[in-house]
C-alpha cells in the first residue's frame, strides 16, 4: 500500500498534472507524469521483493522465570532467507507495556541483504510480579524511497513469569549467611512447657501437674509445693489466606495493597520455613487461584513463588466460602493469617471467622487500609479530600464494628499500612510462635 | 567513514538543490520579482471609506462594494467583459437587495476607474507577492531539508518551487499586464515538445521537468541513506555513554539515612540491630518513599542494572555487538552500489513511460490505430493526449502489484495448509 509520502507525491502528481493542462504547459505536464510514474512504477518489484515467507525471526530471552525489579535481556534475530533484499525495514519487537526499557531499542531501522542475519538486543526491567508476554515482532517493510510499505508481524511470542519481590528475603538470606549461626539464633524456639528435657525453672504447683515434677528441694525449702519446669523446641503450623477481590488492586499497581499483601506473605513462608514452621497458603476472592497445604523445605517455598507469581486481583472475597473449601484440606490446627482489606461482604467475613474458630483454628486477620495505600501522592482538591476524608472516616468504623465482632470470638483484627504491613505480619507471626499456638 | 559518506550524501543534495532552484527561477520572468503595489490599493481604500457617509450605512456599503469587487472580478475572469460595466451591475443589484431590507445606500460614490484600478492593484499585488512568499518557503525548506535531512521538507520545497513555474503559468489567466502568454519564458512555456527522442531528451521542458524530479529523488534517496546510516552510529555512541555512566555511577557511595524511625521490637529480636539497620533501609526505600529515598532506590538500580550488563556480556560475546546493533548496520558499499544501479534503471523506466505518454501518436502508429485517430488535431495540440497512455500504465503498475501480491498470498497459504496437514 502507499506510505503518506507515496500518497503525497501521487497527489502532488496529479495537481502538478492538471495545472499543465489548465495552462496548456508542458513542464507542469511532465513534472506531472514524472511523479505519477515515479510513485507507481517500483510497485510490482515491491511487491516481488516482499519477505512474505521468507523472514525468519526468534527471539531469546536469557531467563524465563526471573523475580520482580530484575532485569531481562532480550534478543532478537531477523534473517532474510529469501533471494531478494529488504531495502528498508522498519523492525519492532513488542515488550510488555509495563515493562521498563533500560539500556538499548526494542526498534532497529535496516537493510537485509540475501541471506544475511541481523542481530539486535535490549534490556528491560520487570517491574510487576505475573505472567507477562513478549512479542510479536512487527515489520514495516518500506521501498527505498518510502513510497510503499508493507506490514507484516512474525507471531513469535515468549511467556515469562515474573516472582514477587523478594528483595527482604534475598537480605535477610545474606544477612544469614553473614552471621554462620543463622539470622533466626535465639528466637526460634517455641515453648511447650512442662515437656521436653531443657530445664527452664520452678513454679508452684498447680492441680493436674504430674508428680514426678515436683523439685522436692526447693518444695521443703519454701513449705510449699514446688514444680520444675521445662521446654522442648515445637514447630507452628502456619496458614495465610490471602484476599485477592478487586478492593485489594486497588491503586497504583507496584503499590496496591494485594502486592504488599503478597510480599508479605513471602517474607513470612520464608522466615516461617527458616524456623521449620510448616507454612500453607489459600489465595481466593469468589473462588479459589492458589492453595498449599501447609509443609515447609526449599520445593515448597518454590511452589509457593509460582502461585504467587501468577495472582491477579478481581472478584469479590468469601471467607465463608474460602474456610468452607478448607475445612476438609486443612484438617490439623493452624494459625490463619488472613491478608484482607476487609471490604466484603460484613456478614460474610463474621460466618467465615466464626467457622475457622468453630474449626478449632486461631486466626488474626491483618487489614491493609485502603486509604493509605490509594491516596498516596496524589494531590486532591478541597473537595475530594472532603470525600476521601469521609470515606476514611466510615471505612474506620467499619473496622471498628468488625474488630469488635472478631474480638467475641477470640480473633483479632490489625489495620496496617504501607509503612508497617510486612513488619506486622512478623512480629503477629512471632508472637504466635511464642504462645505455642497450633503447635505440630 | 559513516560520517563522511553521509556528509558527502548531503553535498549531493545541496547540488541537488541548488540546481532545481536555479533552473526554476532561470525559467521564470524576471518582471515577477516586484514588491510594489500595496501602497496604491490601500490608499485608494481609505479614501473610499472617506467618502462613504456615516452610520450603518456604511459598513453595509463597505460589504456591498467587497462583495461586487469579487463577483466582478470572477466574472472577468471567466467572461472577459470589461470589469467596470460589471462591478455597476453588481453594485446596483446588491444595493437593490438591501435598499429593500430598509438601508438607504449612497449612489456609486466614487469613479470605477479607480475602482478598476484598487481591484487590479490588489490583485496584482497579492499575485506577484506569491511568487516571493513561495520563494522564501522553498528556499529555507530547501536549506533545512538537507541540513535535517527530512523527507517532509524536501517535499515542502519542491511543492513550493514548483509551485513557483505553477503561478508563473497561472499568469496567462490573470490577463494582467505584460503576462499576456504567463510568466514562464518562451522556451519552457508552451513550447510544443519534439517527436524525436534525442531532441525530446535535450529539451529545455524536458531538462527543467528532469531537474525538479531528480532533486526529489535525490532528496528522498539521501533521507534513505541517512535513516539507515546515522542511527546505528548514533545508537552505537549513546550506548556506550550510557555503558560508561553505568560503570561510574555504580561505583558512588549510597548515602545512609540517619534519621530514626520506630523499630518494632520483634523484628529487633529477630534480626538484631545490625540486621535490622539494613532491613529497615530496604522497607523504608519500598515503602516510604521519601525524596531521598528515590536517589538509593537509583543508585541501587544502577549497581544492579551494572552487575547484570557485566554479567551478560561475559557469558555472550556477542552481547555488546547486539546492544548497540553494530552487527545490524548495513554494508554502504554494496547499498552505494545497488541503490545507484537500481535508480539508474528506475529513471530509466520513467523517462521511457513519460516519453511514450507526451508522444502517444508515435506508439498508436505502432500499434496500429486507425488513421483518423493518429491525425486527429486533438492528438496533435491538446496537452490532454497525454490521458491516452498515462491512465492505462499507471492503473497497470499497482494491478500487477496487487496480482503479484495475491499470487504469494495463496502460495504462502497453500504452503501453511500443506505443513499443517503433514504435522497431522
Amino acid at each position: 500500500m502507499f506510505s503518506e509520502r507515496g500518497r503525497a507525491i501521487v497527489l502532488i502528481g496529479i495537481f502538478v498534472l492538471v495545472a499543465g493542462f489548465a495552462f496548456t504547459n508542458y513542464v507542469l505536464t511532465l513534472v506531472g507524469i514524472f511523479l505519477i510514474i515515479g510513485s507507481v512504477a517500483s510497485s510490482p518489484f515491491f511487491q516481488l521483493t516482499m519477505p512474505v515467507e521468507t523472514l525468519e525471526v526468534t527471539r531469546e530471552i536469557d531467563k524465563r522465570n526471573i523475580f520482580q525489579d530484575d532485569f531481562i535481556h532480550v534478543k532478537l534475530t531477523v534473517k532474510n532467507t529469501g533471494s531478494h533484499r529488504i531495502d528498508s525495514v522498519d523492525i519492532f519487537d513488542v515488550y510488555p507495556e509495563i515493562f521498563r526499557l533500560v539500556l538499548g531499542k526494542n526498534s532497529i531501522r535496516t537493510r537485509i541483504d540475501p541471506k544475511q542475519e541481523i542481530k539486535f538486543s535490549y534490556i528491560v526491567q520487570a517491574p510487576l510480579r505475573g505472567k507477562f508476554t513478549f512479542g510479536p515482532t512487527k515489520f514495516h517493510i518500506f521501498d527505498r524511497l518510502e513510497y510503499r510499505f508493507e506490514e507484516m508481524s512474525g507471531e513469535n511470542y515468549e511467556e515469562l513469569l515474573i516472582y514477587p519481590n523478594v528483595q527482604e528475603v534475598r537480605i535477610m538470606e545474606s544477612l544469614a549467611k553473614k552471621r554462620r549461626l543463622g539470622h533466626m539464633f535465639g528466637v526460634h524456639k517455641t515453648r511447650q512447657m512442662s515437656l521436653g528435657t531443657d530445664f527452664t525453672g520452678i513454679r508452684r504447683y498447680e492441680a493436674g501437674d504430674e508428680y514426678r515434677r515436683i523439685d522436692w528441694k526447693s518444695s521443703a525449702r519454701t513449705q510449699k509445693l514446688m514444680m520444675r519446669q521445662y521446654e522442648t523446641e515445637r514447630n507452628i503450623r502456619i496458614f495465610v489466606i490471602l484476599d485477592t477481590s478487586q478492593s485489594m488492586g486497588a491503586g497504583r499497581p507496584e503499590n496496591s495493597k494485594l502486592e504488599y499483601a503478597i510480599r508479605a506473605a513471602l517474607m513470612l513462608s520464608k522466615t516461617a520455613m527458616e524456623r521449620k514452621d510448616h507454612v500453607g497458603i489459600l489465595s481466593w476472592s469468589s473462588k479459589q487461584h492458589a492453595f498449599l497445604k501447609p509443609r515447609l523445605g526449599e520445593a515448597h517455598y518454590h511452589r509457593l513463588l509460582d502461585q504467587l507469581a501468577e495472582i491477579e486481583a478481581g472478584g469479590s472475597f468469601d471467607l465463608t466460602a474460602a474456610v468452607k473449601y478448607l475445612a476438609p484440606r486443612v484438617t490439623q490446627q493452624s494459625f490463619f493469617i488472613i491478608l484482607s482489606d476487609c471490604e466484603a461482604n460484613r456478614k460474610q467475613l463474621e460466618k467465615g471467622i466464626k467457622l475457622i474458630r468453630g474449626y478449632k483454628h486461631n486466626a488474626i486477620i491483618i487489614a491493609p487500609f485502603g486509604p493509605w495505600f490509594e491516596i498516596e501522592e496524589i494531590y486532591l482538591s478541597p473537595v475530594e479530600r472532603a470525600i476521601g476524608e469521609a470515606i476514611v472516616h466510615r471505612l474506620l468504623e467499619e473496622h471498628s464494628v468488625l474488630a469488635k465482632s472478631f474480638q467475641r470470638v477470640g480473633v483479632s483484627l490489625i489495620q496496617v499500612g504501607p509503612g508497617d504491613f510486612l513488619p506486622t505480619v512478623l512480629s503477629e507471626y512471632l508472637k504466635a510462635k511464642k504462645r505455642s499456638i497450633a503447635v505440630i | 567513514m559513516t560520517r563522511n559518506i553521509l556528509w558527502l550524501l548531503r553535498g549531493i543534495a545541496v547540488a541537488a538543490f541548488i540546481a532545481f532552484a536555479a533552473i526554476i527561477l532561470l525559467s521564470i520572468n524576471p518582471v515577477v520579482w516586484r514588491l510594489d503595489g500595496f501602497a496604491g490599493p490601500l490608499t485608494a481604500l481609505v479614501e473610499f471609506a472617506g467618502a462613504l457617509r456615516d452610520g450603518l450605512s456604511l459598513l453595509v456599503a463597505f460589504f456591498v462594494f467587497v462583495a461586487a469587487s469579487f463577483g466582478a472580478l470572477i466574472d472577468n475572469i471567466v467572461s472577459q467583459q470589461s470589469f467596470g460595466v460589471l462591478f455597476e451591475q453588481y453594485y446596483d443589484a446588491i444595493a437593490a437587495y438591501f435598499q429593500a431590507l430598509g438601508f438607504t445606500l449612497p449612489p456609486l460614490p466614487i469613479d470605477l476607474v479607480i475602482v478598476e484600478a484598487v481591484v487590479t492593484s490588489l490583485l496584482q499585488s497579492v499575485y506577484f507577492l506569491g511568487f516571493q512568499i513561495l520563494l522564501i518557503i522553498g528556499l529555507i525548506a530547501g536549506v533545512l531539508s538537507f541540513l535535517r535531512v527530512s523527507g517532509r521538507l524536501a517535499l515542502l520545497c519542491f511543492l513550493s518551487m514548483t509551485g513557483i513555474a505553477i503561478l508563473a503559468a497561472a499568469g496567462i489567466l490573470l490577463n494582467l499586464p505584460g503576462g499576456e502568454y504567463g510568466y514562464l519564458l518562451a522556451p519552457v512555456s508552451t513550447f510544443p515538445m519534439p517527436l524525436n527522442p534525442t531532441l525530446w531528451l535535450f529539451s529545455s521542458v524536458f531538462i527543467v521537468a528532469i531537474v525538479s524530479f531528480l532533486y526529489l529523488e535525490v532528496s528522498y534517496q539521501v533521507v534513505y541513506f541517512n535513516s539507515l546510516l546515522e542511527p546505528p552510529s548514533i545508537r552505537e555512541e549513546q550506548l556506550q555513554q550510557q555503558l560508561q555512566h553505568l560503570q561510574t555511577d555504580a561505583q558512588r557511595e549510597i548515602p545512609v539515612q540517619s534519621q530514626d524511625i520506630p523499630i518494632p521490637k520483634a523484628l529487633q529480636r529477630m534480626l538484631g540491630s545490625d540486621a535490622f539497620r539494613l532491613m529497615r533501609q530496604v522497607i523504608e526505600r519500598k515503602l516510604l518513599r521519601r525524596e531521598w529515598l528515590v536517589e538509593l532506590k537509583d543508585s541501587h538500580e544502577i549497581r544492579r542494572l551494572n552487575t547484570f550488563v557485566s554479567r551478560v556480556f561475559r557469558e555472550d560475546p556477542e552481547a555488546e555487538a547486539a546492544l548497540t546493533a553494530r552487527a545490524a548496520s548495513p554494508s554502504i558499499m554494496r547499498m552505494t552500489t545497488l541503490s545507484i544501479g537500481s535508480s539508474l534503471i528506475r529513471f530509466t523506466l520513467v523517462i521511457i513511460i513519460a516519453y511514450i505518454c507526451i508522444n502517444p501518436v508515435i506508439f498508436l502508429t505502432l500499434l496500429g490505430a486507425p488513421s483518423i485517430i493518429i491525425e486527429s488535431v486533438e492528438l496533435w495540440f491538446l496537452l490532454e493526449k497525454v490521458l491516452i497512455f498515462l491512465l492505462p500504465l499507471v492503473l497497470l503498475f499497482p494491478l500487477v502489484a496487487t496480482l503479484i501480491g495475491y499470487i504469494r498470498q495463496r502460495r504462502k497459504q497453500s504452503t501453511e495448509e500443506t505443513t499443517s496437514s503433514s504435522s497431522q
